[in-house]
């Protein structure tokens, strides 16, 4: 499925070639939280940031690659309350549709979807402890967004992303996902 | 007024304060959950069976314990001596407070059986009188006697195998064994036989079914120093018309265990001395009350008994079709007759029961019957003339985690005196065969080590048996081997009892691994001359393990934590006891 969407993707992009395009580097950075009951209370939300690069092309459309880093947490976990760590990192390969839901100067609007590989590893400083988290899961991103265009291609953004992350490297279900809400700034240039 | 009219009217005057009090007493919760469940099915005037527990024995106890102890026979306080049962005579011993029991006589139809151990009597008595006797002060708590129904065995036929017994040469020992050999060689008895040991002044109280045809050319030489019906009150143990119970359970076991005809039938202690209690009703479906047991059991100390064989055993198959006990009461503490057992063996009695017939048939982790679930009593199970385990025979382990059953002996086609005729013999099945065999080579221990407490007789039968070096609960530690046994030489210090295991879960978010809390108490012939526990493991899910040693606590740390395990690992513990000349006692097991 994953490779289907990301050759409908090469392919809706080879066929804009001719349009005008352009290119955005910037980085968001905000909060995320953590579905899982058990894990949220040993680890709880965090901060994330994410740089990326996008590539938008025909008018209203973009192709979007970001990595999401920052969210490692300690926490104290088992009956013998262990120090911990978990992170949670990840790719995300988004399609991002910008639609003019609001009639405002300099403002626009947009949808983003996609799907991401991800990363997640707890250390537990134990010499007891005998299996080693530290696997990846291939997930969906879904998102909405607002721009606010500034100067000379420089603008500012607010985004909201769900990622379900849905895990179970041994006997527990796990759920890593959750809701992102960043903010952030980008810089468009021609090539 | 001369002495007796004063103390006629001492106890009038505390009768009447008993009577009178008792008004103003009543706890709800004295009658326990299951008997207010029948008194709610039966009709007022309907009969039930009870237990009466008492608040306590009455006034001056240590007068009472002086008399107590002129009570026991010589050979019970000699057995208590070496023991070191401190004091020889304790509460336990002091039966119960008459004054009590006159009150309740008044309010019952018939007073079964007292019990100085529960302090308790058993009574039978209408839904009414029940409640009315919860309501006086005296009266601790009103429970049911439970009434089972105890099945034999269907054992499957088999393809014909050659016998154990026809691998052994002719004339290979001293005694002409006939049919029996198969049963006494498996146990390697001969042997001891050759070397003049048959249990002799070693005392074995049978409480069984009826003991029918004692007339029986394999048993007219047996000392059968007392009898006592416990179903029917009185000294006759066999059939007798118009009374309760029938059938020839009782002389089956004895046959097995002391039978004594040479080129038929010799069974391991013919030379040892008997008590005979009927403390069960019938033959095929055998009802069995627990009361009569637990009766059985004090009147086998009081007289002296070494060795209690008990071929019967309490779980299930309830007269009125309920099943009061599950597999989580199988903790060797929770049923009665577990009690009483406890108490029993507190006393230096051996216990041999029957592990049972239940195979694998009841859902839960184990098939046992109690007494068999104590830690102080040797369950039997049985194997086949092979060593196979029998199908029928019941499986541990305890609620509590300790490896059950203990012992293995023959319980399939073990021969036997029949119960028509003083030349009959009949072959049968069941764990209630392979008792007898178990418990006739403790007294062999017990004739050739007469020092020997019941824990080292348990200890040698279990250091010395076929799978001692790798118990399960299927097996236990196998196959007994007498001669191995009787001269086994004991370590100077004892291992740990009462070695459980509790398996506990934790949660790491993504992961549970697991911990096993193994605990154990101290032996307390050691006297404090322990100064550490060694603890070790043998994996069991992987192919040539052997035990890994684990720790060494100090002898004041009874627990030991091991930490981070996985759901399918499980283990096979063993515990020894460390002196402070390096000496590591025998080991105790547990099973994961």
């Amino acid at each position: 499925m994953k490779k289907y969407i990301l050759f409908i993707s090469l392919v809706f992009i080879c066929s804009q070639t001719g349009s005008a395009s352009w290119f955005t580097l910037g980085l968001n950075a905000g909060f995320r939280d953590l579905n899982d009951a058990t894990l949220g209370e040993i680890y709880g939300d965090g901060y994330v940031y994410e740089p990326y690069l996008r590539y938008s092309f025909a008018g209203s459309y973009s192709l979007e690659l970001s990595y999401e880093g920052g969210y490692k947490k300690s926490g104290l976990v088992g009956v013998f309350q262990e120090d911990s760590t978990l992170s949670v990192s990840g790719f995300q390969l988004t399609g991002i549709v910008r639609v003019p839901l609001l009639r405002i100067r300099r403002v626009s609007t947009y949808f983003k979807i996609g799907f991401a590989y991800y990363f997640y590893k707890q250390d537990i400083d134990s010499p007891f402890v005998r299996q080693k988290v530290d696997h990846t899961k291939w997930t969906t991103v879904i998102g909405v967004g607002m721009s606010l265009n500034l100067f000379r291609g420089f603008f500012l953004t607010a985004e909201y992303k769900s990622i379900p992350l849905g895990v179970k490297p041994f006997d527990i279900d796990v759920d890593l996902g959750g809701s992102r809400i960043l903010f952030g700034i980008g810089y468009s240039f021609w090539l | 007024m001369n002495r007796k009219k004063l103390s006629r009217a001492i106890v009038f005057m505390l009768l009447v304060t008993l009577v009178v009090s008792s008004g103003i007493s009543q706890r709800p919760d004295k009658i326990s959950p299951r008997l207010q469940k029948d008194l709610a099915r039966k009709s007022h005037g309907e009969k039930l069976t009870a237990w009466v527990y008492f608040r306590d024995k009455g006034p001056g106890i240590s007068q009472r314990m002086a008399e107590a102890g002129e009570t026991l026979h010589v050979k019970s306080l000699s057995r208590r001596l070496r023991h070191g049962f401190e004091g020889l005579v304790d509460e336990y011993d002091v039966p119960v407070y008459q004054p009590y029991v006159s009150i309740l006589k008044q309010q019952v139809e018939k007073i079964r059986h007292t019990s100085r151990w529960l302090n308790a009597a058993s009574v039978e008595a209408t839904s009414q009188a029940l409640q009315t006797i919860a309501k006086f002060r005296f009266v601790e708590k009103v429970d049911k006697v439970s009434i089972y129904i105890s099945r034999d065995p269907v054992v499957e036929p088999e393809a014909e195998t050659e016998s154990f017994s026809e691998t052994l040469p002719a004339g290979a020992f001293v005694l002409d064994y006939g049919s029996s050999l198969a049963q006494v060689a498996q146990l390697n008895v001969p042997p001891l036989h050759d070397m003049g040991y048959a249990g002799h002044g070693v005392l074995i109280c049978m409480l069984d079914g009826g003991f029918n045809n004692l007339g029986h050319e394999a048993l007219d030489h047996l000392d059968i120093v007392a009898t006592w019906d416990f179903v029917n009150g009185d000294l006759i143990v066999s059939d007798q018309t118009g009374q309760m119970g029938s059938g020839s359970h009782g002389t089956k076991t004895l046959g097995i265990i002391a039978g004594y005809q040479p080129g038929k039938l010799i069974g391991p202690a013919f030379g040892a001395s008997f008590l005979l209690g009927k403390t069960e009703n019938s033959e095929w479906e055998r009802h069995i009350e627990e009361d009569h047991w637990v009766a059985g059991a004090e009147w086998a100390d009081t007289l002296g008994a070494d060795i209690i064989s008990s071929s019967l055993g309490y779980r299930d198959r309830f007269s009125d079709g309920e099943m009061d006990y599950s597999w989580q009461d199988m903790d060797g503490e929770t049923t009665v007759v577990a009690k009483g057992a406890n108490i029993a063996a507190s006393r230096g009695i051996l216990i041999v029961n029957s592990a049972g017939n239940e195979g694998l048939s009841l859902s839960g982790l184990n098939t046992l019957v109690s007494p068999s679930d104590c830690a102080d009593v040797l369950a039997a199970g049985a194997v086949d003339s092979q060593g196979r385990r029998a199908h029928f025979s019941s499986i541990g382990p305890t609620a509590d985690g300790r490896i059950k059953p203990d012992l293995m002996a023959m319980g399939e086609s073990v021969y036997t005196a029949g119960p028509n005729g003083p030349k009959e013999y009949e072959s049968g099945d069941g764990t209630s065969f392979a008792c007898p065999l178990v418990a006739g080579v403790a007294a062999l221990l017990l004739e050739v080590n007469p020092t020997w407490t019941n824990q080292d007789i348990k200890t040698a039968m279990k250091a010395t048996a076929s799978r001692s070096d790798s118990p399960d609960n299927e097996s236990g530690w196998g196959i007994v081997d007498a001669q191995k046994a009787a001269f086994y030489t004991l370590k100077s210090i004892h291992a740990p009892r009462l070695f459980t295991i509790v398996r506990m879960a934790n949660n790491y978010g993504f992961f549970t691994q697991y911990m096993d809390r193994l605990g154990w108490m101290p032996d307390p012939r050691n006297n404090g001359q322990v100064i550490s526990y060694r603890v070790y493991a043998k994996q069991l899910d992987s192919e040539n393990s052997s035990f890994v040693f684990l720790t060494e606590v100090d002898g004041q740390t009874l627990s030991f934590l091991r930490r981070g395990l996985l759901e399918e690992e499980d283990f096979l513990y063993k515990i020894t006891s460390v002196s402070a000349s390096g000496e590591e006692s025998e080991p105790n097991f547990t099973l994961r």
